[in-house]
């Protein structure tokens, strides 16, 4: 079914015309190119979990100001692995706070495995842990990355979530390969040992995703 | 509290941020000559392009403009194609007139650098056309002080050995070397190869240096071989001295403007442009996310009523509408649910199977344990993809699930549809208004023609496989119609009356067709169209194709009988009829070249064969060349000697990032004339059938998680 215009396509870009269709598959192409403002309908799915009082985690994407959304669970597999939906219809998979997947943000982690590190967040001990993330690359394909981290705790601090104020251990994850280099951080409430809150990199083009638990 | 500005922001973000991907790379931008080639400023260096590299480059000065695509086809191999505007070169009668040339090139990399030696190519410029830049060079490049400079030397033969020339080194192994051919006479002559001139005549040295001052500034010197013995002869330039200096400014994204002073009399303004055709803007797409999987025995699944589900407002054929998935058919025996379905929106076939296992697994009883997905196009069923349920649930977020999932998952033929088909799908009417750009590039007296306006398209489908369509187009705006230059040709005007049908038509049918898509056979496909094929042509069109879901080969047969239409492009013909058709071989090569091969008779009635190869990147990107040698002369064929050209295309969702299918896409001929010129009949079978086939599903297997 490849349809192939016989365009130019730079001077369409130019032209940025509108065109119209019986087909809701093939939308305006030349208005995704123009106006990608287009307000997103809200997703039912999500709004029947939230009222539901499912779980939620307030994102928000660290490069870009007032770029946040809310997530909420949505379910739990076999393996203990979640899935979480936003109101906009990006998808989060999470383990136990930490982020395994993302879905629709442009430059996609597939899966990760940060087991390592999540135990020894867990332990709250020190630690050099390996962290693996699978890449969805500009040719379609599944790319896995190996990282050597560290895990530190840096210190105590009082984490406001609203309702409460949780008291947590505050620790850094630096990561590294050949490329690339990041820091997670996480904020590991006492007792509970549950994240409250995170900051944890996705990928070179999403950059790092903020995450904090909504308590219900 | 919520803002819907997350997904907006993460685009405007996204945007900004695939830009500096390219400038962690230390290195410096890979320095363009005034040709578009690796080079300094006239001279070539010893490098090429990273691989798959598509670059355009415009350089100019004073009375000479040049404007350069090239294309690294392989790691060692790059091609390039030029359109050159030098004014006043030529005298016809009295009249002084501009030369409009297109020339290519061709570099292949000889010896990759390391620590202690160079890099080297062996290149060609201008090797089929008009020889005005015909020359061979062999050079060298080194990169020294941690690559922020490198030393170019080399030895160049025809332009390149017209400065400072001595006799030919390779006079020792040939005398033939000794003397240069003299090129074409005439532009009947243009566009062979030359080989009587190749690395012939006398040779001269050349060399120079890169020096990246900081991170964005490099200073270029060089002494050049070329003499522009043309140019002084014909254009009043003035040699004054072999050396030549240029400053660049490069950019985040690998482009680069740059000021150069010409052999002490011109000065001159260069600018270039890389496009990565592996590293589109969003690399994962900005879809939506697909259906969350969720457990066995939902609620979706409880209500599941066997009944309903083959009617067309089923709760499954309304979940997968909802991912732009038609559901055509349903079949469920003992574990096994088998499904065909059209995937409307997904440019990758494996995303569309993804996420119609994700709804099945949402939606059916839980004792269905095996999908079988049976993908169409046109109609017609085109693969059966065999999935486990327990697979899908446990690889969601496995670390390798992309390949386990690819490599747990079947795929074969289905000739025949299992599936009984839903109540209601069919008749499908769509319809579509449209801008449209018909472009005609690069002609001999103009550079850009093209027309703009507006094309009303339909469809029409009453029963599977067989559509009928349509499409009108009002042009709005446009010079396609100024051309002046009647044909010339020996041959029966097939292709070349291309101004007329501009000139003499205004609201006109780009086709009014009915197809018919069938599978004959296992493994086999078959098509049948009548109508107004395409702009020009009107007949009967069929084609038979043989391809293997899991092989690499497809061969194919097809047979038209066309009549030449009116120039007002509305129902009436002309009295030129012909019997044309051809059979073809495609070859998948695997790393994503593709071959073909299709030898038959020409819209002329001449006999021959056309060789192409393309280089498909796995998200669709594609970028090729063709020519094609028949029995008609090169005399007759007239300018250019005989048809080739390159030919690329950018998928839809490469540039936007959308779930869109489709893309835009041109064919360069440096001219259209009459010989090997075949019919431009829609919906070949080989592309049509092809997406959903073991080889590109792998190419875009990542895509199914996605």
């Amino acid at each position: 079914m490849t349809v192939l215009r016989p365009l130019g396509f730079m001077f369409a870009l130019l032209a940025g015309l509108s065109a119209c269709s019986s087909d809701p598959n093939r939308p305006n192409m030349l208005e995704g190119l123009v106006n990608k403002s287009d307000e997103a309908e809200p997703d039912p799915t999500f709004l029947a979990y939230q009222q539901a009082g499912a779980p939620a985690y307030l994102v928000s994407l660290e490069a870009k100001d007032k770029a946040y959304t809310v997530f909420v669970r949505q379910t739990t597999n076999a393996k203990g692995e979640e899935t979480w939906i936003s109101l906009d219809k990006l998808s989060l998979g999470m383990k136990n706070g930490m982020i395994i997947a993302t879905r629709g943000m442009g430059g996609d982690q597939l899966a990760g495995d940060p087991s390592q590190t999540l135990a020894a967040l867990k332990a709250g001990r020190k630690g050099i842990t390996e962290r693996f993330v699978t890449l969805l690359n500009g040719e379609s394909q599944a790319e896995t990355l190996a990282f050597r981290c560290e895990v530190e705790r840096q210190r105590q601090v009082n984490v406001d979530l609203g309702p409460y104020t949780a008291d947590t251990d505050l620790f850094y994850e630096t990561c590294r390969n050949g490329q690339i280099r990041f820091r997670n951080l996480f904020w590991v409430e006492r007792g509970s040992r549950n994240l409250v809150q995170s900051r944890q990199w996705i990928s070179e083009t999403v950059g790092t995703l903020a995450l904090r638990a909504i308590p219900r | 509290m919520i803002s819907k500005r997350f997904f907006v922001g993460l685009l405007a973000y996204t945007a900004l941020s695939s830009l500096p991907i390219l400038a962690q790379d230390a290195e410096i931008n890979l320095s363009m000559s005034t040709f578009g080639t690796p080079g300094l400023i006239d001279i070539p260096t010893g490098e090429v392009f990273p691989d798959g590299t598509l670059q355009f480059t415009y350089a100019g000065y004073g009375t000479a403009r040049r404007y350069s695509s090239s294309f690294q086809l392989t790691p060692r191999i790059f091609g390039s194609f030029r359109y050159s505007i030098l004014d006043d070169f030529d005298i016809v009668g009295t009249e002084i007139i501009n030369r409009y040339d297109r020339s290519f090139d061709f570099g292949y990399l000889l010896l990759t650098e390391t620590e202690k030696r160079p890099s080297v190519v062996v290149g060609l410029r201008d090797f089929g056309g008009t020889g005005i830049y015909g020359s061979e060079y062999i050079s060298a490049t080194k990169h020294i002080f941690d690559g922020r400079a490198s030393l170019t030397g080399g030895i160049g033969w025809g332009r390149l050995g017209s400065y400072g020339g001595f006799s030919n080194p390779l006079s020792i192994v040939s005398d033939d070397f000794e003397e240069r051919g003299s090129g074409p006479n005439g532009v009947n002559e243009v566009g062979r190869l030359e080989t009587d001139q190749w690395f012939r005549g006398d040779a001269a040295f050349f060399g120079g240096i890169a020096y990246q001052i900081n991170d964005r500034l490099t200073f270029k010197a060089e002494y050049s071989s070329d003499a522009y013995k043309a140019e002084e002869s014909r254009m009043g330039f003035d040699h004054k001295t072999p050396f030549n200096a240029s400053l660049s400014y490069g950019f985040k994204n690998g482009g680069e403007v740059s000021v150069y002073a010409l052999h002490g009399s011109e000065i001159g303004i260069m600018g270039s442009i890389p496009i990565t055709p592996q590293k589109p803007k969003f690399p994962s797409g900005i879809e939506e996310a697909p259906p969350t999987l969720m457990p066995r025995q939902t609620q979706a699944a409880l209500s599941w009523d066997a009944n309903s589900v083959r009617q067309k407002d089923s709760s499954l054929s309304m979940a997968l509408k909802d991912q732009g998935l038609t559901l055509e058919g349903i079949t469920i025996e003992g574990d096994t649910a088998t499904v065909r379905f059209v995937n409307g929106r997904y440019p990758a076939e494996a995303q569309a199977l993804g996420r119609a296992a994700r709804v099945l697994a949402n939606q059916l009883p839980a004792d269905i344990t095996t999908f079988r997905l049976e993908a169409m196009a046109n109609g017609v069923t085109t693969s059966r993809t065999t999935l486990r349920r327990s697979d899908l649930e446990s690889l969601e977020y496995d670390l390798d699930g992309s390949w386990r999932s690819f490599a747990r998952a079947d795929f074969e033929d289905a000739a025949h549809s299992e599936a009984a088909p839903i109540a209601g799908i069919y008749p499908k009417f769509n319809w579509r208004i449209t801008p449209y750009l018909d472009p005609s590039l690069f002609d001999p007296d103009n550079p850009v023609r093209a027309d703009f306006g507006v094309q009303a398209a339909a469809s029409l489908e009453p029963a599977r496989g067989l559509v009928f369509s349509a499409a009108v187009r009002q042009p709005v705006a446009g010079n396609l119609d100024t051309s002046t230059r009647p044909s010339n040709s020996v041959l029966p005007h097939v292709r070349t009356d291309s101004a007329e049908y501009a000139k003499q038509s205004d609201l006109e049918i780009k086709y009014l067709t009915a197809e018919y898509f069938f599978r004959p056979g296992k493994n086999l496909y078959g098509r049948a169209t009548v109508g107004y094929l395409e702009t020009m042509y009107g007949g009967v069109s069929g084609e038979v194709l043989w391809k293997p879901v899991n092989g690499p080969l497809a061969l194919g047969a097809e047979l038209n009988y066309v009549k030449k239409r009116d120039f007002d492009q509305m129902f009436g013909f002309q009295d030129y009829d012909i019997v044309t058709g051809h059979a073809s071989a495609y070859y998948d090569f695997g790393r994503g070249y593709l071959g073909q091969l299709d030898v038959g008779r020409y819209l002329a009635g001449d006999y021959g064969a056309t060789f192409s190869v393309d280089r498909e990147f796995d998200n669709g990107f594609r970028v090729g060349a063709f020519f094609t040698l028949t029995d008609v002369s090169f005399e007759d064929f007239g300018e250019g000697s005989f048809d080739k050209g390159i030919r690329f295309s950018v998928p839809v969702d490469w540039l936007t990032g959308a779930a869109t299918q489709g893309g835009y896409g041109t064919t360069i001929r440096p001219v259209v004339r009459d010989g090997g010129a075949r019919l431009d009949v829609r919906n070949r079978l080989y592309d049509v059938v092809r997406n959903s086939h073991t080889n590109e599903l792998e190419d875009r297997w990542g895509k199914f998680w996605r």
